[in-house]
């Protein structure tokens, strides 16, 4: 009898734990936290946080993202966004606002999404240097285009091997040029192509950029040049051809002379049939 | 008009046009049942979308449009014979006349159905009419289409009209409805046997078929220039107008061989359709068969001569045994080697051998338009980069294998209920034999007037 009563407990203490278990459980929030610097100095925040249930991602809409950064002392609170339907949220901070940097020109940045229901609290930090890109577009004695760039810390220091891409704006994406690693006194050279076809002016927008780099984050310097080739892209009208609104002339007039013989001979043979119902005696 | 042969094959026939047996009805049902299957499919789709078939941003033709050609193509060839046929006054072919007719007929309702479900947005169809592109293969596609359903349509009317005739005056003493009886007044458009009547429908007929010999040829071959004019590696061919219409008129006639070995078991016919029949279209299913297998074979050594990247990728796909190998080796067996064994060699050469060969040649063919339509759709120019197989690797489903099995049971109730309609042979085209002549080698009895 008390085994008895002892499994009955143990069944009931099992179903509990179970049970209880299943209503509580929250899932493990997921995030990636980055940072870019634009050409005119503002700083982007990118936070996007998710879950994942066996294969498949579930972005968190509607959820409150804290940006914090510190000094010293404390932290200071940078403001508060709402993630978008894909789990996205972006803080942009003015190049004006100034943010904290220890002795080494180390930026400080966090952020905390406090959970919902089904997710758990999430938070993540990094830290990046300021990096300045100054770009110069040259072209030399034999017409031949360089982009040159010098990297520089917060402190004015020379920016060694990091790799740098030189690409160029095109109607989808970015067309990369080349990369290359900056010197010991941080400059990079790559020469530039002189047959892209720009737009009607033969400017093109050409992208300098530090990409997802373990100290500087993402920093982009973008200049419009007009080193590409002017394209005339006005709507020409186009004669009687193929790909045009109008067939070929010589085309329309054999389909048309088809479609008139089998037709016209169609008559005929209704001609004759109806002459058939008419001459019944 | 009336002749004793006439006479008494009219009065073999009556009683399924009367009453049908309890085969009949089972059949019927049957494939009532598939349709209704077919129809559920079609809502499914409908109401789900493409989703539901195996068709994919890659592949974004399959089944369907591969059942659109095969049946556009079984159709063309009927219409073809059977104008050959009338306008070169082939009399030993006439009693078959009306089975290709029939066939041609509803191969032609049934087929373009096939590309409206390939269609996503249905409502856009209208756009084909409204702004054409006089030099766009689709749009002579659709002229060809529609031109030869009304011809079709219109010829194989004509041919009726002296057997409907027939069945408004015996309709008289059989035993049907009424709807029945005055529908055969109204179709027999006044037709009453006197001369006059007879020349002026004759006149309508060789036009007809005039007209329909230079139409199902050029449709087809348009058709094939829908995906020759494709730059598409495996697409891109010179001969696939030609190579259409040689598949077209091979499968038509495997489709007329089986057509009559089951008509003649059916209606117990067998002294009509003899076993010269199946000699004579024997004969020339083999004849075919070696031209089929001059043109694919000249197709496959060209394209594996060339060594483009996507070309050779194809042929690999093709070939590949854990691919599509299976059915390339099936397709070359049944539509050349069954047909040079089974009727080419005096031993084998039976009846039965016949339409067993027929019944693989059908199946070969329609592997075939798969293996030209499926494979080049997976193997683009561009890298498929969604890493999801379903898009690059098309499999049908059970949507369409449905549609697919509705397509055949529409096809063979309509078969049967026009048989129960109008005579399956053309009773007032087929006399008293009078001459005897030779095809093959073997003696006909030809069925003049």
């Amino acid at each position: 009898m008390i085994r008895k009563i002892q499994i009955l407990v143990g069944l009931l203490l099992f179903t509990l734990i179970i049970g209880s278990s299943d209503v509580t459980a929250q899932i493990r929030t997921r995030s990636d936290f980055s940072y870019t610097k634009l050409t005119d100095g503002t700083k982007v925040l990118k936070v996007k946080v998710f879950t994942k249930q066996g294969p498949v991602f579930n972005y968190i809409n509607n959820g409150n993202i804290q940006f914090l950064t510190s000094n010293d002392t404390a932290e200071i609170d940078l403001g508060t966004l709402q993630t978008d339907e894909d789990g996205k949220v972006a803080l942009y901070i003015d190049k004006g606002y100034v943010i904290p940097m220890d002795e080494t020109g180390n930026m400080h940045f966090m952020f905390r999404y406090d959970g919902n229901d089904s997710c758990q609290e999430t938070d993540d930090e990094l830290d990046v240097l300021d990096l300045n890109i100054n770009y110069e577009l040259v072209m030399d004695e034999d017409s031949l285009y360089f982009v040159n760039a010098a990297l520089t810390d917060a402190l004015g220091n020379p920016v060694i091997d990091e790799e740098v891409f030189i690409r160029v704006k095109r109607l989808y994406s970015y067309l990369p040029i080349e990369s290359t690693i900056s010197d010991e006194e941080g400059n990079v050279s790559v020469q530039f192509p002189s047959d892209l076809p720009g737009d009607s002016l033969g400017n093109l927008q050409i992208s300098v950029i530090v990409k997802e780099s373990g100290q500087y984050g993402t920093v982009e310097a973008i200049v419009i040049s007009d080193w590409g080739i002017p394209v005339d892209y006005s709507e020409h009208e186009v004669g009687r051809a193929l790909w045009a609104k109008a067939g070929p002339l010589w085309m329309l007039i054999a389909i048309y002379i088809v479609i008139f013989g089998a037709w016209s001979q169609f008559c005929v043979a209704l001609y004759f049939l109806f002459k058939m119902r008419n001459a019944k005696s | 008009m009336e002749t004793k042969k006439s006479t008494d094959l009219f009065l073999r026939l009556r009683p399924h046009m009367e009453k049908p047996s309890k085969d009949w009805y089972v059949l019927f049902l049957t494939c009532a049942l598939l349709l209704s299957w077919g129809f559920y499919a079609f809502y499914r789709q409908f109401t789900d979308g493409h989703g539901i078939t195996g068709m994919r941003d890659n592949v974004v033709w399959g089944v369907y449009i591969v059942n659109f050609i095969y049946l556009l193509g079984l159709s063309y060839a009927g219409a073809l014979i059977s104008a050959i046929f009338h306008l070169a006054r082939i009399e030993w072919g006439k009693p078959f006349i009306r089975i290709l007719e029939l066939f041609s007929f509803i191969c032609l309702i049934i087929g373009p159905i096939y590309i409206l479900l390939c269609i996503g947005k249905l409502d856009r169809l209208l756009y084909l009419f409204m702004y054409p592109r006089l030099q766009s293969p689709i749009t002579w596609d659709i002229i060809a289409i529609m031109t030869d359903l009304v011809f079709c349509t219109v010829y194989l009317y004509m041919t009726f009209i002296k057997d409907i005739a027939k069945m408004s005056i015996a309709s008289e003493t059989m035993n049907m409805s009424n709807w029945r009886k005055k529908l055969y007044k109204i179709m027999a458009f006044g037709f009453t046997g006197t001369k006059q009547q007879i020349s002026y429908l004759d006149k309508a007929m060789d036009i007809m078929a005039s007209i329909i010999i230079p139409t199902v040829i050029v449709a087809y071959s348009l058709l094939a220039w829908l995906f020759g004019m494709n730059l598409r590696p495996g697409w891109n061919s010179t001969i696939f107008a030609p190579y259409f219409v040689l598949t077209a008129a091979f499968s038509g006639v495997a489709l007329l061989i089986i057509l009559l070995w089951i008509s003649r078991n059916l209606f117990k016919i067998k002294d009509i359709f003899t076993d010269k029949y199946f000699y004579i279209l024997g004969y020339g299913l083999l004849l075919l068969s070696f031209i089929f297998g001059y043109f694919t074979f000249s197709e496959y050594i060209t394209t594996w001569y060339n060594t483009q990247h996507a070309t050779s990728t194809l042929l690999d796909k093709v070939q590949d045994f854990d691919q599509y190998g299976y059915m390339y080796l099936a397709t070359w067996i049944f539509a050349t080697a069954l047909p040079i064994i089974f009727i080419g060699f005096p031993w084998f050469r039976k009846p039965k051998t016949i339409v067993f060969t027929a019944v693989f040649v059908l199946l070969a063919l329609y592997m075939n338009r798969y293996l030209i339509m499926v494979p080049v759709l997976e193997t683009p120019y561009l890298t498929i980069v969604n890493p999801d197989p379903a898009y690059y690797n098309y499999i049908p489903t059970w949507v369409e294998y449905a549609l697919s099995a509705a397509g055949i049971a529409a096809a063979v109730m309509l078969f049967m209920l026009l048989t129960k309609f109008v005579p399956i042979l053309p009773l007032e085209e087929m006399k008293e034999g009078k001459r005897k002549i030779k095809i093959f080698g073997i003696t006909l009895e030809t069925h003049e007037k």
